[in-house]
C-alpha cells in the first residue's frame, strides 16, 4: 500500500479488528455457516447434471413459500445424497443423485438463483471444448481460455463466465459471474456427501408397466410454480419409480398434496389441490395428460394430447426405464 | 467431521476479527459486516475446495468479501434502511474513542455510496488495479474508474488536503490505464 489513504484504512481495520471478536462471531454464527456450507456442498456433490437427472428422476423445482426444511426428500437408495437445496431467495430445488449415468457425459446446469429456473447446461467435449445448450434453444461450442474460464452469452444477453478447475482429480466448475446464476454439478466425492438422509432403500422398484395406486409418498410437498405456462414435476418415489406430471396450464400456487407413483408405460393419478390429473407415461417417457378430475367431475382435456417431455428439459432424453428399474 | 470444517472454524475464530474489520470497512456497520462475512464464508467453503491451511482459506474468504458485499447490494437486500444504518454507524464510531484520523477516514468512507466505497477499499486498501477491481466486482472498468473518481472528490471534500494527493492519483491511474 503506497498511499496515505491506504495507510489510514489500515489503521481503521486495525482498530476494528481489535474491537471485533472472531470467537464471538464463530460462537454466534459458526453453526449456521457450517450448516449452510454442508448443505450446499452436498447438493453440489449430489449433482444436477442432465444425464444424471434423467436417470435419477430429479424432482423439478418450483417457487415455494413453505419452509424448505418442511419438505421431505424423495427417497433414493444406494449411495445417493439427496437434499433440498435452499437458496437465499427461497427457491427450492430437490435433487436425488447421482446414479450411474446412462452416458459418459456429465452435464452441469446453470440455474437462475432468483427463480430456480434452469437457463443453460454445459458439458466438456472430447476435443477440449465445452458444449453450451440454452434453455431457450440453441447451443454453442466454447473453447476455454488458457486461464480456465469459459465465457458465453445467454440468448437474453447475460454474459456468463465460468471457471473450470481440476480439484483432486475432479473437474470443478464455478460461476465467476453473474452472481444470479448458480450451478448444479454432476460430480461426487465421499468427502462431499454428508447428508445420508434418507436411508438407503432396499425395496425394489415396480416392474415397468405397473402402477402403484394409492401410494402416498411422504415426498414431496412441492409448490408448483405460479405464472408459468408449463408446470412440470418429476419425482422419484422411495421405490425408485418415476412420478411425473406435466400440464400446459400453470396452477397458481397449488400444493401437490399427494401423488401416485408410476413407472414408464403406466398411468398416474396426481392430486393437485382439489384436482386429480391422470397422466400416462409411455415406454419412451412421453407424457400424455388424460384428463382432470375435480370434485368427482371428470373434465377431459379433449383428445389426449401426447406431449413429449420438453425437448430441453433434463436433456430431453427419454427416461431410462432400465436404470430406474434397477434401483 | 469433514476436512473443511476445522479449517472453517479456525478461520472464524482465529482470523474472524480481521475479516470482520475488513468487511466493516466496506459495509460501514458491524451487523452488515457479520452478514457479509457469513455469506463470504459460505461461498468460499461451499465450492468443494480443499483448503489445507487456514491462510489459504482466509485469503479466499477475504477475496470473496467485496464480491458478496456488491452482490448484496445488487440483490437490494441491504438497501432498505441503509442510510439509517450508515448514520448510526457514524455515530457509533465516534463514540468508540478511536484516533481522530481513524474517525475521519471511517466517517469519510461511510459517506461514500456503497459501490464507490467498495472500489475505494479495493483500490487503496487492497492495492488492486482498476481491471482487477472490475473483475472482482463484476463491473466495467469504466464504471470502476468513475466510482473511484467520484469517491476521490467526496473523500477530498471530507478529508481535506490530506487526500488531495490520492485524489489526483486516482485520476492519474485511470487516465493512464494503469488501473
Amino acid at each position: 500500500m503506497d498511499n496515505a489513504l491506504g495507510s489510514l484504512m489500515e489503521d481503521v481495520v486495525a482498530a476494528d479488528a481489535a474491537r471485533l471478536s472472531g470467537r464471538e462471531f464463530a460462537d454466534a454464527r459458526g453453526a449456521g455457516v457450517a450448516r449452510r456450507v454442508r448443505t450446499r456442498r452436498t447438493v453440489r456433490a449430489a449433482g444436477m447434471g442432465g444425464a444424471s437427472a434423467v436417470a435419477a428422476g430429479v424432482v423439478a423445482f418450483g417457487a415455494t413459500h413453505a419452509p424448505w426444511d418442511a419438505v421431505s426428500v424423495p427417497g433414493a437408495g444406494g449411495n445417493t445424497c439427496a437434499t433440498p437445496w435452499p437458496s437465499d431467495s427461497g427457491i427450492m430445488l430437490i435433487t436425488a443423485g447421482p446414479r450411474p449415468l446412462p452416458t459418459d457425459t456429465t452435464w452441469w446446469i446453470g440455474y437462475e438463483n432468483e427463480t430456480g429456473i434452469a437457463k443453460f447446461k454445459f458439458a466438456p467435449l472430447d476435443d477440449g471444448t465445452w458444449l453450451i445448450a440454452y434453455a431457450s434453444g440453441g447451443s454453442d461450442t466454447v473453447t476455454p481460455t488458457g486461464a480456465g474460464t469459459v465465457s458465453f452469452e445467454l440468448p437474453d444477453g447475460v454474459r456468463v463466465v465460468l471457471e473450470v478447475t481440476a480439484v483432486d482429480g475432479r473437474t470443478e466448475v464455478t460461476v465467476a459471474k453473474p452472481s444470479s446464476v448458480v450451478l448444479g454439478s454432476g460430480s461426487l466425492s465421499s468427502d462431499d456427501c454428508y447428508i445420508s438422509d434418507p436411508a438407503p432403500s432396499t425395496r425394489l422398484a415396480p416392474a415397468p408397466g405397473s402402477v402403484v395406486p394409492g401410494q402416498h409418498s411422504p415426498a414431496p410437498s412441492v409448490w408448483l410454480t405460479a405464472g408459468t405456462e408449463l408446470v412440470q414435476l418429476y419425482g422419484l418415489s422411495e421405490d425408485g419409480a418415476l412420478v411425473t406430471l406435466r400440464r400446459s396450464e400453470g396452477f397458481e400456487q397449488l400444493r401437490l398434496d399427494e401423488y401416485t407413483v408410476v413407472v414408464a408405460d403406466g398411468v398416474a393419478r396426481v392430486r393437485v389441490g382439489d384436482k386429480v390429473v391422470r397422466i400416462r407415461v409411455d415406454s419412451e417417457g412421453i407424457v400424455t395428460v388424460i384428463d382432470v378430475e375435480s370434485a368427482g367431475f371428470t373434465a377431459p382435456l379433449g383428445e389426449p394430447t401426447s406431449t413429449a417431455i420438453d425437448p430441453w428439459f433434463w436433456m430431453g432424453d427419454p427416461v431410462d426405464v432400465d436404470a430406474l428399474a434397477g434401483w | 467431521m469433514a476436512r473443511w470444517e476445522p479449517i472453517l472454524d479456525e478461520v472464524m475464530r482465529e482470523r474472524g476479527s480481521g475479516l470482520l474489520a475488513y468487511a466493516r470497512l466496506l459495509t460501514g456497520s458491524d451487523a452488515d459486516a457479520e452478514d457479509v462475512l457469513q455469506d463470504a464464508l459460505v461461498r468460499s467453503f461451499s465450492r468443494g475446495r480443499s483448503f489445507t491451511h487456514v491462510n489459504a482459506a482466509e485469503a479466499y474468504v477475504r477475496r470473496a468479501i467485496p464480491s458478496v458485499f456488491i452482490d448484496r447490494l445488487r440483490g437490494r437486500r441491504t438497501r432498505d434502511g441503509a442510510d439509517e444504518r450508515l448514520a448510526h454507524t457514524q455515530d457509533g464510531a465516534v463514540g468508540m474513542g478511536d484516533r481522530d484520523a481513524v474517525l475521519d477516514v471511517r466517517a469519510a468512507l461511510a459517506d461514500l455510496p456503497p459501490r464507490e466505497r467498495a472500489c475505494t477499499v479495493l483500490r487503496y486498501y487492497d492495492d488492486l488495479t482498476v481491471p482487477q477491481i472490475a473483475a472482482q466486482l463484476g463491473l466495467a472498468e469504466g464504471t470502476v474508474k468513475r466510482y473511484l473518481a467520484d469517491a476521490s472528490v467526496r473523500l477530498a471534500g471530507v478529508l481535506g488536503d490530506q487526500d488531495q494527493g490520492d485524489r489526483v492519483a486516482v485520476v492519474t491511474h485511470s487516465s493512464k490505464g494503469r488501473g
